[in-house]
């Protein structure tokens, strides 16, 4: 077999192949470089609530706390209580907490849902177990692949690595990441 | 066949990889969270196990955990790489390894420099607890970050070792008990 066809079946099988790695490694990426902005995995909603009465921590019992929870739309939701401090009640939900002052009676209600799919993503790429992490070092080698055999695809011309465009944007893509390299240190 | 040699040899490689993972199990030593203060000189560097529940995992990173009523932190490793939202209020098994940073004089020196040279510090991971993040505290403000540094210094003062040091665990495994 000749080396060029060897290089394309290469490209195009793995390619194929790591297909849905790079989907998954792409979008968390982004989800994660953003990690200051937003929550990649989580909805958070909160919401200031205020108790109809004051009541001391001695008084609270589970059923007095699911009662809480249903005057909140919330009573299949109750999996624990606890309390921090003897002012503060904490309760928390199947998806989600209240928290609760017991001196001022206010208190905020927390409800959290997982993204779909972006906290499944985001799981995978912090490396959750050993097969992933030889199968991501298996995607690792294989994109190496993917990337070398792509310069040589094309045999001639202006889009082949020997041509103006083929060679100018593979010396841009390598200069971008070394210029930001030399702002940063 | 032949056209799906490579995943097939994919598939084998990783099977493979998983079989020969298995390393010798330590035996993990049981901890009270209540005893960490006291035994935790004599547990460094030992595999421990700690019980408890789930007081709160941080919503931004997943990296970091507090076990029980005491907030004792419990930090992710590459073993455990994250925490799930989900176990808040779940009674879990977690076993890893102690670590103590120990904070002095220099350290407080060196973030009080920091500070004042007009670095944007953020908050402080060996210092970090639940107890501020509870208390709505942004640890990453200049100024609750000056109160935190002379907080410590009164306490390594009334200490009188000339330090004063923050536990936490680094995670091996976790078991969620049902």
């Amino acid at each position: 077999m000749k080396l060029r066809k060897l290089n394309n079946i290469l490209h195009r099988d793995l390619g194929y192949l790591f297909f849905g790695m790079c989907l998954i490694y792409a979008i968390s990426g982004v989800a994660l470089n953003h990690l200051r902005d937003w929550n990649p995995n989580y909805v958070i909603n909160k919401f200031d609530i205020t108790l109809n009465e004051k009541i001391s921590r001695e008084e609270i019992t589970k059923d007095w706390v699911v009662a809480l929870l249903e005057d909140l739309d919330l009573k299949k939701e109750y999996k624990k209580h606890y309390f921090p401090s003897n002012s503060t009640l904490k309760v928390f939900l199947n998806h989600g907490n209240v928290e609760v002052n017991l001196e001022t009676g206010k208190g905020v209600m927390e409800t959290i849902r997982k993204r779909p799919i972006l906290n499944q993503f985001n799981f995978l790429h912090y490396n959750p177990g050993v097969a992933w992490k030889w199968f991501s070092d298996i995607f690792c080698v294989a994109l190496l692949i993917i990337s070398v055999s792509g310069l040589f695809i094309i045999r001639s011309g202006k889009n082949s690595i020997k041509g103006w465009k083929g060679a100018g944007y593979t010396v841009v893509g390598i200069l971008i990441p070394l210029i930001l390299l030399l702002m940063y240190i | 066949m032949k056209n799906f040699l490579l995943p097939i040899l994919l598939f084998s490689v990783l099977l493979f990889s998983c079989n020969n993972s298995k390393t010798a199990k330590i035996e993990a030593v049981p901890l009270n969270i209540s005893d960490i203060k006291v035994k935790a000189p004599e547990l460094m560097g030992k595999l421990v196990s700690m019980e408890g529940m789930v007081a709160h995992v941080c919503r931004e990173s997943g990296k970091r955990l507090f076990l029980g009523e005491e907030s004792f932190k419990v930090l992710a490793t590459n073993n455990v790489p994250t925490f799930r939202v989900e176990w808040e209020g779940s009674d879990i098994i977690v076993t890893g390894y102690l670590k103590e940073d120990r904070i002095d004089e220099t350290y407080l020196a060196n973030w009080e420099k920091e500070l004042k040279d007009g670095a944007q510090v953020a908050l402080k991971e060996a210092t970090h607890t639940y107890d501020a993040e509870s208390k709505g505290l942004d640890e990453s403000a200049i100024t609750t970050q000056f109160d935190q540094i002379n907080g410590y210094r009164e306490q390594i003062i009334a200490g009188g070792k000339g330090y004063i040091s923050f536990y936490s665990l680094e995670a091996e495994s976790i078991t969620e008990k049902k």
